[in-house]
């Protein structure tokens, strides 16, 4: 296991999120033909709501894959954690099945996930430390639009306009498709990038 | 004095605008009015901001401007408020603390810019003899004064540099050719000045955009659509005097292809601010300037001289209408300039916004990354990483354009390709399928060279450095590739018409 894995990891995710700003801004700026008529906001507005939901998969995704190689650079702290002996020989597999496989278990909410990450990882290798409060915030704004897209709960609603509130200062209750698409596409781009921003913060003492 | 000045850049550092009694506000929140001093509008951002950008630059002691300080020395502590119609400001992300205070993130100052300058010329003028009477000054004292007590916060230091020397000297000579106001002058109370009241309207974009259908305004061009709705109906002198005097020649000449092809979709305007109906409008400088860009008319260097130039272009073609046998070289600028702007309007302004975003996000990710120490931001980014809304306003601030620097470059490098066709219309050798892609590629390569040479540090400032052979260079590469790749020949279009005016 090399330190180069670690960092395909990264350019490959990010090179997922730069296609799908190219993407979600070439719909907002008009550049695609397959729009038309009264509907055009409307179709608009779902691609992007496609294209967020696509960005949080991609996220938990990339932090999946990143635990098992950070684990795997130093599984000293899994192995005391699982209670193998220290000579025991791990490959991705086996960190994989360890650490997925008895139970449905996520990490990309990092802010949640802090305590189990620093059980698992040694303080060297664990990158997820490097990401800046502010990125973590804009994931958990991102996290509250993909929630009500996924369940459309009176709940969900309720915790995303408390979102909008916060971070927008929006006063009334917008669809996320609509949200994204307002500012030719600020919030959508600012979002999304943070994405690649907080890989980027990750990786900066890692190279 | 040190009072005066560290409550003064205060108010700037805090973003505040306290206003001298309870305002009002409107219902819907999108509008504050009321009365503030002096003091809170010396600083207030008024170019390229979140909140728009004003157009409008200070001019110095014109007829109006020469009426408003005349104005202000007769009396700016009663009168004044009454005789001046006020200032115009939008602000972006504002919070109320009280019925007299807001904080905002951005500001920009739409109406009123020529106002706030003369105030602040004064003010600084009075600070700068503190408590004797106006002499002759030098340049380098004063702007020394300006870099000791005015460098340390970076709202103040941009907005400062405008303060240009000659106009300052203006005022100076003016005082001192007018005893009456001169007196004035030396008799004004510091404190009493900074107190005087100003009207103000304040527009709340957000608010203004929360309830707006167009999801195509973002706060930056609402506040420049403002600020430019407020400027359109001012003067410009010279481009009024040029565009009303030439008007008839320019359309049957210069402006006849353009006219026949854009008729009822887009109309020119020879006065700024005449057109005024819901019509796309471009105004004759815009036009003009494309053509100069092509060496039609003048040398090469005379070309880059020109880049965002006005009188050098209004002059030049008054005298290609002068004169005779030149009407070769008329028909061909009359086929340019629908031919560029047609190109300007579909390549090179889209290209141009898809790409500031694309270097916004490419800079934000070199500064996360550490990849700007050797710019000249590159002290500040760091100390930015963890406020993501000031490092992205910082980045914007750099990678803002002025498209009249890049359009004339992306011109003078197709000025070999153009060719007319069978029916004797203007064309490029590049073809329609094939020019997304080659402006695409050529707007970012000279694009990027502009950021860079701006983010090494200019040497002289920016409108000296676009105006420099080697800039032209820019984008040079990215063409042959293209023209080779797309195999399409040169021509000598440009050449066969050319008329140098000297």
């Amino acid at each position: 296991m090399s330190r180069r894995t670690v960092l395909q990891n990264h350019t490959h995710f990010q090179d997922q999120i730069d296609n799908i700003i190219q993407y979600g801004l070439d719909i907002i700026n008009d550049r695609l033909s397959y729009f038309g008529g009264d509907q055009k906001q409307q179709q608009k507005s779902m691609l992007l709501e496609s294209l967020l939901l696509r960005s949080c998969a991609l996220w938990e995704s990339f932090v999946e894959n990143e635990v098992v190689f950070l684990v795997a650079l130093e599984p000293t702290k899994l192995k005391s954690e699982t209670g193998l002996p220290q000579n025991t020989r791990l490959n991705l597999k086996l960190i994989r099945a360890l650490l997925f496989s008895d139970t449905y278990r996520t990490y990309y909410n990092i802010e949640q996930s802090k305590p189990i990450l620093n059980r698992l990882l040694s303080d060297k290798y664990n990158l997820f430390k490097q990401i800046k409060k502010e990125q973590l915030d804009k994931i958990s704004f991102v996290y509250k639009l993909r929630n009500y897209l996924s369940h459309y709960s009176v709940f969900a609603k309720r915790q995303l306009l408390n979102a909008y509130k916060k971070h927008c200062s929006y006063k009334r209750f917008l669809e996320p498709g609509m949200f994204l698409i307002k500012q030719k596409g600020k919030h959508f781009e600012n979002l999304i990038h943070n994405f690649k921003l907080t890989s980027l913060s990750m990786q900066v003492n890692f190279k | 004095m040190d009072k005066i000045i560290a409550e003064i850049k205060n108010i700037k550092a805090k973003n505040t605008i306290i206003f001298s009694e309870s305002y009002y506000k409107s219902c819907d929140n999108k509008t504050i009015m009321g009365e503030v001093p002096f003091k809170q509008v010396l600083f207030l951002d008024y170019r390229e901001t979140e909140a728009g950008s004003n157009p409008r630059e200070y001019n110095g002691l014109k007829h109006a401007n020469l009426k408003i300080l005349q104005s202000l020395l007769k009396d700016y502590e009663n009168m004044f408020r009454f005789l001046h119609s006020g200032i115009i400001v939008s602000l972006v992300n504002p919070t109320f603390t009280d019925d007299k205070t807001t904080q905002y993130d951005d500001c920009c100052l739409t109406n009123g810019n020529q106002t706030r300058f003369i105030v602040l010329i004064l003010v600084l003028l009075k600070l700068f003899f503190h408590k004797t009477e106006l002499k002759s000054v030098k340049g380098k004292d004063f702007q020394s004064f300006i870099k000791t007590n005015f460098d340390d916060i970076e709202g103040i230091r941009n907005l400062v540099r405008f303060v240009k020397f000659n106009k300052v000297a203006e005022i100076i000579n003016y005082l001192h050719n007018n005893k009456k106001y001169l007196e004035s002058f030396n008799k004004m109370d510091i404190d009493s000045f900074l107190n005087a009241r100003i009207r103000i309207q304040i527009n709340l974009i957000d608010a203004i955009l929360d309830d707006l259908d167009d999801e195509t305004l973002d706060t930056y061009h609402a506040g420049t659509l403002i600020a430019e709705a407020n400027n359109d109906t001012q003067n410009v002198k010279v481009d009024d005097i040029f565009g009303t005097k030439n008007r008839r020649e320019l359309n049957e000449k210069i402006f006849k292809d353009f006219n026949k092809e854009y008729h009822r979709q887009v109309e020119i305007e020879f006065r700024l601010g005449e057109v005024v109906d819901k019509v796309k409008k471009v105004h004759i400088l815009t036009l003009l300037r494309l053509a100069v860009a092509t060496g039609i008319l003048c040398k090469e260097n005379d070309i880059f001289k020109s880049t965002n130039q006005r009188i050098p272009i209004y002059k030049l073609f008054e005298r290609l209408l002068k004169k005779d046998n030149v009407d070769n070289t008329i028909m061909a600028i009359s086929k340019i300039i629908p031919l560029l702007y047609k190109i300007r309007v579909n390549y090179i302004e889209p290209y141009l916004e898809d790409c500031k975003r694309k270097f916004t996000r490419e800079y934000k990710e070199k500064a996360i990354s550490g990849d700007l120490g050797n710019t000249i931001i590159g002290t500040q980014v760091s100390s930015l990483l963890n406020n993501d809304r000031e490092l992205q306003k910082l980045i914007q601030r750099n990678i803002n354009y002025n498209i009249e620097h890049i359009m004339p470059v992306i011109v003078f490098r197709i000025r070999m390709l153009f060719r007319e066709n069978e029916k004797n219309k203007l064309d490029l050798t590049i073809s329609e399928a094939n020019r997304p892609d080659f402006f695409k590629g050529l707007v970012e390569a000279v694009y990027k060279k502009y950021v860079e040479l701006k983010l090494a540090g200019l040497p002289t400032s920016l409108t000296t450095v676009v105006r420099d052979k080697k800039y032209y260079e820019s984008g040079y590469e990215t063409y042959i590739a293209f023209k080779n790749f797309y195999k399409s020949s040169e021509t000598d279009y440009i050449t066969k018409n050319s008329h140098i005016i000297k």
